[in-house]
């Protein structure tokens, strides 16, 4: 269940903006986790890359009012495999924004009959490892620095409100 | 398997659950000036100073020290290469009951205004040459940096006869003490027991990471001393082979490193050995002197023994006065290992360990089985343990791989300022995660395979992608870049940077980089190839992908050498 006041819905290019607005926020180590490289600006074309429909990417973002709080993606590698990608606003961290994307991604990669959700890392993203145990994902490789994490759809079942 | 299978493989008389000394690390120069103060301690250019005279000069340092306001809770700087200051101001700052602080002359001058404020610097001792005075000159007044003690070679004429009448440790209206001013004095220092040696921090030694500025370690007065007696312990064997009193060094490995200062300098004052002092990896000049002077104990980096087999004239040296070698830093070729026994007679030991654990951890028995590969075994007093690297909150057991885990009385109190620091490396149950990750056989010996943090090794020294890659950034045509390490037949690795530029921004040379680049990173750490793409390789969600490039460059040195 979203935190009272959240919405969760698919992304779309109307939101172009909003998902600027929320990379902007973010601070270098966050931009790092994210991108795994220490991006200093955001290329118009990369940003609407994440919010325009497309039939290998599900989108996800949140808002609180008209305040945009996080945005998720889910990229479709196959058939069966999709990989992860979070980011949450700074300022809107641990209060569910990230489980709530998630899960809403989960929902919809279960309805497509999806089996695997996978998430390479940062060893250094601790936010993301709590999210990621909590939502039921294990640790499948880690190397070089990389985590890669994790979770079979199949099995999966809601993780409870923290 | 046991839970600590290494024990059976200690060569008696060497014991694992042998006694540690954990005590205050200026009682080691004590001690040597007791035991062998007329026995010469230092030399440096063709002077020399017994245990005695280096002692008498290490309280004159205390006593200038306390002069300046050092005490308890007081961090002094030292900012030199491998000369005489180093050696007596370490003590003195200690002896004062100070904490040191080591700063490294191959640090960028963001890093060492970072060390300066983070550190809490309040005095720091450096030479007048243009190296290093004009770096912190220009940071004199940052943070509580007030005081800046300056000795030059020129000193080193007296040396080490020093006059102990004159100004005293006066401060001049710039915040300068000439060095021989701090010695102006008659060494009558206040003492000050440092209560519980495991509480007390002697050393902060920072140490670098995947993420952020350096951190400093806080080394304790236990950590430093345990590791000295620890080192002393994998020494012994019988009959013995180092005599206390009667060896003598190399010292070329930088004294600011860690490696160097516990390993070569502390165990060295726990001898009584001599210690030669080189400021820089001359390969003549360290030839020359390990020949001439019948140096009988010598650690180095692998780049290091490397380069002296490939001496040219190597075949006509007589190095046989060579009773103990190690090599740390980085991993040591087995053809280099072979090598060197065969020139020398004498084994080239391999261990590892790390900043955080003052560095001692795993040693190679001078007696013991021999296992290409190998690390060694545990240290005296530490325990190893594998964390599972894919849920780092339990252990595997013994012989299956894992990240190293390591308790003993040789791992560091903690990150200075960084508890958060600090918890992310120690286990539930007080272990120190490491990293590394290995696994152990059933002799107790570890065998490193793999490394979970994104670090290079370069000639000795970590390096981490992470920094070169902020660095490279702020180069106004670069849009993205990517940082991996490259094998380098002499450093181990090196930093190559794949650069995608922005539009219409011109490519540059790897010299016009580096001159971009320097001061912004040390000189250990200056990339060394470029490459330029159109765009990095990328996953689906479009995080880089090193792992592709790692796998290209692969892919193109195996191409290269069969010829295609």
């Amino acid at each position: 269940m979203n935190p009272p006041g959240m919405l969760v819905r698919p992304i779309a290019p109307s939101d172009e903006a909003a998902y600027l607005a929320i990379l902007e926020t973010t601070s270098a180590e966050d931009r790092y986790c994210r991108f795994f490289h220490a991006v200093d600006h955001f290329d118009p074309n990369e940003v609407r890359h994440f919010v325009e429909e497309r039939s290998d990417m599900i989108g996800m973002i949140a808002f609180e009012g008209a305040a945009p709080l996080g945005a998720a993606h889910a990229a479709l590698l196959d058939e069966r495999t999709a990989e992860l990608a979070i980011v949450v606003a700074r300022g809107e961290r641990h209060h569910g924004v990230g489980a709530a994307m998630l899960e809403a991604l989960i929902v919809e990669l279960k309805r497509r009959r999806y089996q695997r959700l996978i998430a390479c890392a940062l060893r250094e993203n601790t936010p993301f490892g709590t999210l990621a145990k909590h939502a039921g994902f294990t640790i499948e490789k880690a190397d070089g620095g990389t985590v890669r994490w994790v979770l079979s759809l199949s099995s999966h079942e809601p993780a409870p409100s923290p | 398997m046991s839970e600590t299978p290494w024990i059976a493989s200690y060569p008696a008389p060497a014991r694992w659950d042998a006694p540690l000394d954990l005590g205050p690390v200026q009682a080691l120069l004590d001690d040597a000036a007791e035991r062998f103060g007329d026995r010469p301690a230092v030399e440096f250019m063709g002077k020399r100073a017994t245990y005695g005279q280096l002692h008498a000069l290490a309280n004159r340092a205390a006593k200038g020290f306390q002069q300046l306001g050092v005490g308890p809770g007081v961090h002094v700087g030292l900012y030199l290469p491998n000369t005489p200051h180093y050696l007596v101001a370490f003590f003195g700052v200690l002896k004062a009951g100070g904490t040191v602080v080591n700063y490294s002359p191959l640090d960028a001058a963001q890093v060492l205004a970072h060390k300066v404020v983070d550190s809490e610097t309040s005095v720091l001792v450096t030479l007048d040459v243009p190296t290093l005075l004009p770096q912190m000159e220009a940071l004199l007044g940052t943070g509580r940096f007030t005081t800046l003690v300056v000795g030059g070679l020129a000193d080193l004429a007296a040396f080490p006869a020093y006059a102990d009448v004159g100004t005293g440790g006066a401060v001049s209206q710039e915040g300068r003490v000439p060095f021989q001013a701090l010695l102006a004095n008659d060494g009558a220092y206040q003492p000050h027991p440092i209560g519980d040696p495991s509480a007390t921090i002697a050393v902060l030694q920072y140490t670098g990471g995947t993420t952020g500025l350096p951190k400093g370690a806080m080394l304790t007065h236990a950590n430093l001393t345990a590791a000295t007696s620890q080192f002393m312990e994998t020494t012994k064997v019988e009959p013995p082979v180092l005599v206390p009193g009667e060896e003598r060094t190399l010292l070329v490995l930088p004294l600011f490193h860690i490696y160097s200062l516990t390993a070569c300098m502390l165990l060295c004052v726990r001898l009584g050995a001599e210690m030669i002092l080189h400021t820089r990896f001359d390969l003549e000049a360290v030839v020359n002197d390990l020949a001439a002077k019948h140096v009988t104990i010598f650690l180095g980096v692998p780049t290091m023994f490397t380069a002296l087999l490939a001496y040219p004239g190597l075949a006509e040296l007589d190095l046989t006065s060579m009773k103990y070698a190690g090599s740390g830093g980085a991993p040591l070729p087995l053809e280099v290992q072979h090598r060197f026994r065969a020139v020398t007679g004498c084994e080239l030991n391999e261990g590892w360990g790390m900043t955080e654990t003052s560095p001692s951890g795993t040693f190679y028995p001078m007696h013991g089985k021999r296992k290409a590969g190998s690390c060694g075994i545990p240290v005296p007093q530490a325990m190893l343990k594998f964390a599972s690297v894919t849920d780092p909150a339990t252990y595997v057991p013994l012989g299956e791989r894992g990240e190293i885990c390591i308790k003993g009385p040789n791992v560091m109190k903690g990150y200075w300022h960084n508890p958060q620091a600090t918890a992310d490396v120690m286990t539930a149950d007080g272990f120190l995660r490491t990293g590394d990750v290995a696994y152990m056989d059933a002799d107790g010996y570890v065998f490193i395979v793999d490394r979970i943090k994104d670090m290079l090794l370069c000639g000795g020294y970590n390096v981490y992608p992470r920094n070169i890659e902020e660095a490279i950034y702020t180069h106004p045509g670069v849009a993205e870049v990517s940082v991996i390490g490259i094998p380098d037949e002499y450093r181990g690795q090196s930093p190559k940077a794949f650069i995608a530029l922005r539009s219409g921004a011109a490519p540059f040379t790897i010299d016009e980089l580096k001159e971009f680049l320097k001061d912004k990173l040390g000189k250990h750490e200056m990339v060394q190839v470029i490459e330029f793409r159109e765009s990095l390789p990328k996953t689906a969600v479009g995080k880089i992908l090193k792992t592709a490039l790692y796998e290209e460059e692969a892919q193109r040195r195996a191409a290269a050498t069969a010829g295609v």
